[in-house]
């Protein structure tokens, strides 16, 4: 292995020497092209000029710390041998142009090679193919990352956080260590794609890039205590199933929400997260998705004001909590899959409209429907038709619009207005 | 190749994709498999037991 310093000023990396390549930074240039047994530097004493990069490059291990050039890289990549070190080092002094690729090699098995891109900019983040090894990956702390591809490696990625301005590709064979430190997705134009691949994703995942979208490839699953969180940008679950801790998006940027067809579920969540959507740029594009809750203990359904989201589910033996800001809200079908278990309205002075109310218990599971405040009421809206629920506590609710409501083998807890609630099996039917 | 698929169990429905080579050598046999592995996969993951939620970091 041999160092290589970029002493060539403004020039062409490709196939010939002349005096590009120097063992010193800054020395006497004659050194041979470099390989892939080579350490390659961009430094300060390699100028500020244009590098163009006219070939596929070479190397052991390669760094761009001090550089104030440009790389030029076209349409060609580097291809990056080494291992059990830092294998690429970038630093915000210098200017890519083209498309960045890095193909990382390593076959072997043993130690940890390391990305440390910096904080760079999404017109300079560089590509990184990690197509072999079954060692450790580890990307330094705030990395920016255009791709990000795992085909081929077997490896483990350790947890850290980046930005990625383009697509994440994981690969089932590869092992991802959780953590807490977000991924954060950053493009501002284009849609980006994440490819799970099965592999649970146990780290929080942000979506922030103005004017850019996250669309998924296959279904998304986090851990069970991550939370997804969409700050600016679009999320796109192209029809495939999505599962979180919980959901975070409740803020006035501007972000578009689409899970048309899909299923997105919460798996955690407290009395104050679970699945909030809300601010005054948030888009809805929902149709047909359903929002299914599976806690034990509580979550919070939480959306905007006037918004209408075409289902929601209680399907864990907790609590559900529900409301939204303004002063109505649609939930087109409210359903449960579980019993016992509760649904709570929150909100305080917002109407909560149903088309279908289709809670209901079993015979000694019964579901308690009531307001997140006890002996404060509620409100729950349908226009039309009658509802005939099953095995139900009601407490502290209004039931209003056209809707005939009936609950039936239920009991009748108390400050409850619009209901007719039997205390018996009878089944009223009108 | 993409194969988008649906399995819907118990009002359960998850809704996934195998992403496959073009010349992959998967049986229809085999490739149902894979799908059942992934929803039965899936499934263990959303009837698990609630966890607590660990706190999120502030954006």
């Amino acid at each position: 292995m041999a160092n290589r310093y970029w002493v060539g000023g403004t020039a062409t990396w490709d196939g010939t020497a002349l005096l590009k390549w120097s063992t010193t930074s800054g020395g006497i240039g004659g050194s041979a092209v470099p390989t892939t047994s080579d350490t390659v530097f961009f430094d300060a004493n390699s100028g500020a000029g244009t590098v163009t990069l006219g070939t596929t490059g070479a190397c052991s291990t390669i760094n761009f710390t001090g550089f104030t050039g440009t790389f030029a890289w076209g349409t060609n990549t580097i291809t990056v041998a080494g291992s059990n070190t830092t294998i690429y080092t970038q630093t915000t002094s210098c200017t890519f142009t083209g498309t960045p690729v890095l193909n990382c090699t390593y076959s072997g098995s043993t130690n940890t090679r390391t990305l440390s891109c910096g904080s760079v900019t999404e017109a300079n983040s560089p590509s990184f193919n990690i197509s072999a090894g079954s060692d450790t990956l580890s990307i330094a702390a705030s990395a920016g990352i255009k791709n990000l591809n795992f085909t081929g490696f077997s490896g483990i990625l350790t947890n850290n956080t980046r930005t990625i301005y383009g697509n994440l590709t994981l690969v089932s064979g590869m092992t991802l260590n959780a953590g807490a430190s977000t991924t954060t997705f950053g493009a501002t134009s284009g849609t980006q794609t994440i490819t799970s691949a099965t592999k649970t994703i146990d780290f929080p995942i942000t979506i922030n890039g103005v004017g850019g979208t996250v669309q998924l490839v296959d279904a998304l699953t986090l851990g069970s205590s991550r939370t997804l969180t969409l700050t600016n940008g679009t999320f796109n679950s192209n029809a495939k199933s999505v599962t979180v801790g919980a959901f975070s998006g409740n803020n006035a940027n501007t972000k578009t929400f689409t899970i048309t067809n899909s299923t997105f579920t919460v798996l955690s969540g407290t009395s104050t997260s679970g699945f909030l959507l809300n601010g005054s740029g948030t888009t809805y594009n929902v149709t047909g998705s359903n929002v299914v809750f599976t806690t034990s203990t509580a979550a919070q359904y939480w959306g905007g004001g006037g918004s209408t989201f075409p289902q929601i589910t209680m399907s864990g033996t907790g609590q559900l909590i529900i409301g939204a800001s303004g002063s109505t809200f649609t939930i087109t079908t409210l359903s449960n899959t579980v019993q016992p278990c509760t649904v709570s309205i929150i909100s305080t002075n917002t109407q909560l409209n149903v088309t279908n109310f289709n809670l209901s218990g079993t015979a000694g599971n019964l579901v308690t429907f009531n307001s997140s405040v006890a002996g404060t009421a509620r409100t729950i809206s349908k226009t039309s038709g009658t509802v005939n629920a099953l095995y139900l506590n009601v407490q502290d609710n209004t039931a209003s619009g056209g809707a005939k409501w009936y609950a039936n083998s239920s009991n009748d807890l108390g400050n409850n207005t619009g209901w007719n609630i039997f205390n018996n099996s009878f089944l009223a039917v009108f | 190749m993409i194969i988008d698929f649906s399995i819907t169990q118990n009002n359960h429905t998850f809704s996934d994709a195998l992403i496959l080579a073009d010349d992959h050598t998967f049986t229809d046999e085999e490739i149902e498999a894979i799908k059942q592995a992934r929803f039965d996969n899936w499934y263990a993951i959303i009837t698990a037991p609630t966890q607590e939620l660990a706190p999120v970091d502030e954006v």
